[in-house]
Order: C-alpha cells, then structure tokens, then sequence
C-alpha cells in the first residue's frame, strides 16, 4: 500500500469540560490538530468521525465539516467500537492510496460526563452497549458483569488474584500521575483499590474506567506529502482486524480476548515481527481487559500479564514500556471515542515531543482497540520515519 | 423474592424459547444436517442454512462463569441487587447467559451444578429461563 503518515495530532487534558459542547470540543480538536499539521480546514477533502452518544446526528462528520464551515467532498461517521481508531485511520489510508482524498481528518470525541451525566452514561451501554437485546438483557447483565464473568473464568484457569488485576490498575495510574491530559492521577495502593466497593465480583470500582469527556483529532495525509510538513515525520505501517462475534454469549472462550490476529495481519502488513515492538499501547476498559490483551497479543505469557506488571516489565523503563499514558482506566474513558489517546500517545512519542514521559528509543508502536466485550479488535503500527 | 421480569421481545427470533419457557419447557435452536446448538437464535443454520428446529433441553447444566452485580444499572433490577449473572452451559453442550437464582449469591461457586427453573414475565404469554444450584 502506497503508505499514509499521521501529520497531525491533538488532544486535551480528559475528564470534566463544563461548558463546552460536543460540537465545540470536535471542532477545537479538529482545528488543534490542523494547526499542528501546518494545514488550514480548507485542505481537508475527507473527515471521519464517531457519533458521539452525547450528540447524535444523522451525519455526525457532516454536521462536524457545517459547524466547521467547510465542505469537504467526503464525510463518514464509522461504528467500530472500541476497535475505531484503527478502523478510522485505516479508513484514511485507503482513501489516500486510492486517490480518493489527500488530507484526512479524523475526530473521535463524546463528552458523557458533562453533557449524559455518568450514570445515564452506564445505563445507555447496559441498552446500546455490548449486552445483547433479546437473549442477554432480560437478565440485568450490567458491562462490568459481562468482563466480571470473563475475570472469574481467568482467575479460576490461572489462578490468578486480584492482585492481578491492581497491578493492571495500580500500573496504569502509576503512568498517568505523570501525564499532563489524563484524567485520574490521584496516587492508588493496592489497599485504596481494595478499598473501593465491588461493582460485579469480582471487578471492583477500580478494576473500571472512569467516565471522562475528551477524545483527539488526528490528521492523515501522504508519506510524500508529510516531509514538507513541520512535524517529524510518524508513519502508518500497517494494520490488522479481527472479529470472532459480538455478544459474550456467543464467545467460544471466556479467557482468550481473541486479538492475536489483529496483531499478526499488522505485522505482515508492515513487514516488522513483534520484537520490533517498543512501546505498546492496549485496549483496557477495564483491567481484566488489559490482562486478557496483553497476552493474546503474545507481550506475556498466558495468565502472566499480572506477573509482568508487577515485576516492571511494562514500566517506561521496562522489557516493553505498555500504557505509559495511562490507558483507558486512568487516561481516561471518553465513550464512543475511547482508545484514540492511545494512538495520540504512540505519535507523540515517535516524534520524540513527550517532554517528560519521552522513551529513549522508539521506532516501532503497537496501538490496539477493542470493541464489545472481547468482540473486535483493530491493531495499528506506527513507525518513525 | 421471585420478580416479575421485564418481558423479553416477543417479536424476534428467540420468541419459541420465551413461548416454551412460559410453559414450562427449555427449547434451544438445533441444525439436524450439522447436529449443532444456534445461540444466539438465527433464523436458519448459519453454517448450511437449513431452518433451525427447537429441541428442549434437560434443564440440566453448570455454571461456566459467573458474575455478582452488586450496582445494578437497568431501572427493574435496582431492587434486586446483587444477583447472579452466569454463563451457563447445559448438559447438551450450548451455552447461554442467564441468572442464578433461590440462593445468596456468594453461594455460587465454578462448575456448580444447576437445574433450569422458570419466571413469569409481564407478558403472560412470555417465560423466562433461569437456573437454580442442584441439591
Ligand atoms: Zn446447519
């Protein structure tokens, strides 16, 4: 594939925005992310977005390029769930190899927390969320029961504790404490988390995502084209999907997440193997989630993820620096736009601008996305250029 | 403290599984050609495309997973936390999602044998299968 760059990129401190709108939020990230690209609305010939639940519309990407008062010739709004990232990237790509649009646009945010209200939020996915309408809803399956469900069968195959599961947690706010956009950084112990209430047994409060407002914007054009662009230049390498089902009650396995495919079309794709990997970023919307991703995309051995993160094996410093943002369940849990942070922070780190937090060497990241509970997964690789 | 659920859609392809539950039988979709389980209900065998027949079930099975809902989030169930969430796999090997119910909920426990029961909804027409621990 005659191949993409990300040119530009943009993303605001997640967690509460009183008075912005979702409109607003969009087209503020939209013109952020044109602006670190060194290009004008006018250049943009195609836009992507998700329909946020906290403002739908019959065209969201539409309605987005009117508010925005420009007219792009393509405008899609895609339903790829958590997996959407890369859907949407990959979407650019096409578009850009098949001469269809030169620079894409692409804005994933929602904003539940101010504009639904948490709790609306939580009941709208127990009804539109991953829980089937007919044979699963009759029985009051809430989302955390559906991974709690998938977090017992884990513990049970491999013995695992919940320990396990704070060390996911305990690791990604460790990270996030020292991110400037992310939404929970007050410090957790193993004592605060096992302090917090049981949700659905046994994942507890903090075994969850908070429910923020944010997302990002990310901006695609040619690899050709990017070199005359002012950012260093971040490349698409390759992308993979996967997608057994939707509904866990027709999974085959409780405790293989299933994304391993995603990930070895996107390294056939991108020419690389999985040693090339040197930062990772995985879909965590809750932390059975990220144990069960982590190992099937083979970063640990089965039922080892929990052990992987408490020897540091993840830390910046580590065998495989892994959600040094701080993941969905301390970055942050924008709704529909979940898991676009973790393409912003694959792009901020190549191009060796993340201040702080930067890594000493990366020239190959993972960013992963997932959909449903365990349903579909879409996996991105980003190179230095 | 049996409650009156929610009717299911009654409209849908899972509506001979509700109709049998309400009296008093557990019908699951089979393909005969492919001698296999369909769940979730498709209209036709989605591997030879035969129509599905509606076999019932034994009742009997065991608890695969489960999971106790402490904060309940549909407006029906907010009285009745906690309660069971399971995956339950019955005796002819499909698997389905239903509630442990008649018992605390810490009594639970993997692999736990269980027996189909059944629950009123308010669609007279309309049961619902759930599952209680065998003795
Ligand atoms: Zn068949």
């Amino acid at each position: 594939m005659t191949d993409s760059a990300i040119v530009g990129i943009a993303e605001l401190p997640q967690g509460k925005m009183p008075g912005v709108t979702p409109m607003g939020l969009h087209s503020t990230l939209a013109r952020m992310a044109l602006a670190d690209a060194g290009l004008h609305a006018r250049d943009v010939d195609a836009i992507i977005t998700l329909s946020p639940r906290s403002d739908p519309y019959l065209i969201h990407a539409t309605a987005l390029a009117e508010f925005m008062g420009i007219a792009p010739p393509v405008a899609l709004t895609v339903e790829g769930g958590g997996a959407a990232p890369a859907v949407m990237t990959d979407m650019a790509r096409m578009m850009i190899a098949g001469g269809r649009a030169k620079t894409v646009l692409v804005v994933s945010a929602d904003m539940p927390l101010s504009v639904v209200s948490r709790n609306a939020y939580v009941n709208t996915l127990a009804d539109a969320g991953p829980v089937h309408p007919d044979i699963e809803r009759p029985y009051g399956p809430s989302v955390p029961s559906l991974f709690g469900i998938c977090a017992r069968a884990y513990m049970d195959q491999y013995g695992a504790t919940d320990e396990d599961l704070a060390a996911a947690a305990m690791h990604d706010r460790r990270h996030a404490m020292a991110h400037p956009n992310a939404h929970m950084r007050q410090p957790m112990t193993l004592e605060s988390y096992r302090a917090t209430q049981m949700i659905a047994d046994p994942l507890r409060l903090l075994d969850c995502t908070p429910v923020s407002d944010g997302g990002a914007a990310v901006v695609v054009t040619s690899q050709e084209r990017a070199r005359d662009l002012r950012q260093p230049l971040v490349k698409v390498l390759g992308a993979g999907f996967c997608a057994a089902r939707l509904h866990l009650s027709a999974a085959a396995s409780l405790t293989d997440s299933g994304a391993g495919p995603s990930l070895r079309d996107a390294l056939a794709q991108a020419g690389r193997a999985a040693a090339d990997i040197d930062l990772a970023l995985v879909y965590d919307c809750f932390t059975i989630a990220l144990l069960m991703n982590i190992e099937a995309l083979g970063l640990a051995p089965p039922g080892g993820a929990g052990a992987a993160f408490r020897a540091g094996e993840f830390n910046a410093d580590g065998r495989l620096p892994l959600n040094i943002h701080g993941g969905l369940l301390s970055h942050g849990y924008p709704g529909r736009a979940a898991g676009i942070s973790n393409l912003v922070e694959a792009v901020v780190q190549l191009r060796g601008q993340a201040g702080d937090r930067q890594l000493k060497r990366v020239e190959t990241t993972l960013t992963h996305g997932m959909g449903g509970v365990f349903a579909t997964h879409g996996t991105l690789l980003l190179g230095k250029g | 403290m049996a409650m009156i659920h929610s009717a299911p859609r009654g409209n849908r392809e899972a509506r001979p599984h509700w109709v049998a539950a309400r009296e008093g039988r557990l019908a699951m979709p089979f393909c005969q050609p492919c001698n296999t389980w369909n769940w979730p209900p498709a209209g036709a065998c989605p591997h030879c495309g035969t129509a599905l027949t509606w076999r019932d079930c034994s009742g009997e099975g065991r608890v695969v997973s489960f999971s106790i809902v402490r904060r309940a989030v549909q407006p029906e169930w907010k009285d009745h936390a906690p309660y069971v969430v399971a995956i339950i796999e019955l005796a002819e090997g499909v698997r389905l999602l239903s509630n442990v119910v008649d018992c605390a909920a810490e009594a639970v426990t993997m692999g736990a044998a269980v027996q189909v029961a059944f629950h009123e909804t308010t669609d007279p027409e309309l049961g619902l299968p759930v599952f209680r621990l065998k003795d």
